[in-house]
């Protein structure tokens, strides 16, 4: 019983597989893309500034926040093409054209994937706190070493084991009322076990290099100071990798700008959009 | 008396003259405040001995997500910081300290985040224990389970197996007692034959559910997308139990609302096999009366429907201590019940099973003596006018 065949387009499917929330008042789409660990939240305190001006498409990854997490299959998801695949998909489904598409983390090398697949579809690339490869490799420095990343899989397990997932249910009948699901546990960063240890395994193991030089639209790196999840010189990298790039370098630190400096990722991002032809 | 076997007193004004200060700065676990980028402001003494670290050498120049091994710093920022952003607290956070000799102390970290009235946060207030033992105990926990879920797959797998191997032979014996029961037999032995036959039809029906339902849970295994109609399907479903039913004198009926679409997407063989399964079971647990399969709509939608499906029976039922227990594997409401109505106990397993697929559930609502209702929601797809 292996065969699948593609229903034909079903806009429905995706909207619900993706938790996919569209907001604004202008023509233009802008789609942002959360990273691993949260879910579409993480964009929470930048999106209201541009809504004025764009048509807003949030989503959750499959595994994360309020996606459909039943339909995670380890085998499409176990390269970050898959993840490109769904950004696409939702694309196709809500009939986006010239997409600037903004990507946390991951999702900065998600968009990357996707904007080389069907770049007519892209109109930038915002890309902030990027990585094509998180592990030290030869003369190229990521930051990690592969025993680094063991320990993350270790913390997610100690930290998952915390989280009964019999209490997602609870939450995620509550979502009009969120106040129920925060006095219960750590909702935000809710999400599959199996899944999350499987996206990080995907993550931080994965190399994206090659696919940088392949990116033709206008693209924006956005890098945090004393990042250690994507350092300086990571972001750099990709700077240089990525024809006719723009490196911004922000004074906030830490590795979500998006949550610790919203006016100044907002800032960055508009001078950039702004700009734009 | 000696001093040591006077009773034990306790000084109460000694207890009480411990300030707040000597509390905060001794207690048995860490008191940290940090600035919402992480910079350490305050630190009691318990923490300051923890790291090994110098008390001026932490205060105001060190982040606290510093003092963390590398794992435990990405979790920092891809998990605890968003939360102390997005809801102001974080609980039960594990993580690892490196002190400065570079061994490491785990610890569980509970912290809440001060913020000015207008919502901008001011700092955090964070405190750690020290959950050494209960990690190992995590660990324990963690290798158990995985050593549980190992054996149990080998378990399943075996099974599969072998049933796969006794199918073969088995279906080798069925020719051969079909052969018998055409050839010219004395009356006992007849009786024989007609054992034979039903003993190894029972067989094989036990290792098509286990093979099934080792199927249904492979990794691999997808469900089939393509129109098809329900009508049809239903009454497929429906005669395969007539001749049963009329056995056994019971009204079997079916009904299928009007707002049913002619066609739907979804995967014939899986939906035919849940719905085999629940009406082969009220047929098998109802000696007088009715069964019935309806089918209804509960949401119509431009691109997909929801269909609720119910099979009603008057039979038996299941007491409510056996509701749990019948979606197990190889489980039936009770023993009585498996002795007086045998069968393999796994059709409700591979049902649900198949149900999960489509993110749906079996309801059931029974009450003993008098009969049993399994209903559930199917949302599926409409194919394009």
């Amino acid at each position: 019983m292996g065969v699948v065949s593609t229903v034909p387009s079903a806009r429905l499917d995706v909207v619900r597989r993706n938790n996919v929330r569209v907001s604004g008042r202008g023509d233009s789409p802008m789609m942002f893309a959360h990273g691993f660990g949260c879910d579409q939240n993480m964009w929470r305190l930048v999106v209201p500034a541009f809504e004025n001006t764009h048509r807003v498409v949030l989503f959750d990854h499959v595994g994360a926040g309020q996606s459909d997490a039943s339909a995670y299959d380890r085998q499409k998801y176990g390269t970050l093409d898959g993840y490109a695949t769904d950004v696409l998909e939702i694309c196709a489904g809500l009939k986006l054209s010239d997409v600037i598409f903004v990507g946390h983390s991951v999702s900065a090398m998600i968009g990357v994937l996707a904007a080389n697949r069907d770049p007519a579809r892209f109109k930038a690339l915002v890309l902030v706190g990027p990585s094509p490869r998180y592990i030290d490799d030869g003369d190229y420095v990521g930051g990690f070493s592969r025993h680094d990343i063991e320990g993350l899989l270790s913390s997610l397990e100690s930290n998952y084991l915390g989280w009964s997932s019999a209490m997602a249910p609870v939450i995620m009948g509550n979502t009009d009322r969120p106040e129920l699901g925060e006095e219960l546990t750590n909702s935000f960063c809710r999400t599959d076990p199996e899944i999350a240890s499987h996206f990080a395994r995907v993550t931080f193991f994965g190399d994206n290099r090659r696919d940088l030089g392949a990116v033709r639209v206008p693209t924006l790196v956005l890098q945090c100071s004393d990042d250690v999840i994507a350092p300086y010189s990571v972001g750099e990298y990709v700077h240089r990798h990525i024809p006719a790039s723009q490196f911004v370098v922000m004074e906030a630190t830490g590795h979500c700008p998006n949550l610790s400096a919203p006016a100044e990722t907002v800032e960055a991002i508009t001078a950039f959009v702004d700009a734009l032809p | 008396m000696t001093p040591a076997d006077k009773p034990h007193s306790y000084d109460v004004g000694t207890l009480l003259d411990e300030s707040a200060e000597e509390l905060y700065e001794h207690a048995p676990c860490g008191y940290l405040s940090t600035l919402p980028d992480g910079t350490i402001v305050r630190v009691n003494g318990t923490f300051v001995e923890w790291t090994g670290v110098a008390r001026d050498d932490l205060l105001g120049n060190t982040k606290f997500q510093t003092l963390l091994t590398i794992g435990s710093r990405i979790y920092y920022e891809t998990h605890y910081a968003p939360l102390m952003r997005m809801q102001g607290f974080a609980n039960e956070i594990a993580l690892e300290v490196v002190r400065r000799d570079g061994r490491t102390l785990p610890v569980l970290v509970n912290s809440r985040q001060k913020r000015s009235a207008d919502g901008t946060p001011l700092f955090n207030r964070i405190t750690l224990f020290d959950s050494t033992d209960r990690r190992r105990y995590e660990r324990e926990l963690l290798l158990s389970r995985r050593k549980a879920e190992r054996i149990a797959k080998d378990k399943a797998d075996l099974l599969a197996m072998l049933s796969h191997d006794i199918r073969n032979p088995l279906n080798a014996i069925m020719g051969v007692v079909q052969l018998l029961d055409r050839s010219d037999l004395a009356e006992p032995q007849r009786r024989f034959v007609r054992l034979l036959k039903s003993s190894s039809e029972n067989m094989l029906t036990l290792l098509n559910h286990v093979l099934e339902l080792s199927k249904a849970e492979s990794s691999t295994f997808a469900l089939i997308e393509t129109p098809f109609s329900l009508h049809t399907l239903v009454a497929g479903v429906i005669s395969t139990f007539e001749a049963a039913a009329q056995e056994k004198q019971l009204e079997l009926r079916s009904s299928l609302a009007e707002t049913v679409p002619p066609a739907v997407i979804g995967d014939p063989v899986a939906i035919r096999q849940i719905l085999t399964n629940l009406v082969g079971n009220a047929v098998k647990f109802t000696e007088s009366g009715s069964v019935a399969l309806t089918v209804g709509t509960r949401e119509i939608g431009t691109d997909a429907v929801t269909l609720t499906f119910e099979v009603t029976d008057t039979g038996i039922g299941i007491p409510p201590e056996g509701v749990d227990r019948i979606f197990d594997e190889f489980t039936q409401a009770s023993y009585e019940t498996a002795m007086r109505f045998g069968g393999t106990g796994l059709g409700l397993t591979i049902t649900r099973r198949l149900l999960s697929l489509y993110g749906s559930t079996v309801e059931v609502r029974s009450t003993p003596g008098e009969g049993s209702a399994f209903s559930f929601h199917l949302r599926l797809p409409l194919p394009r006018a």
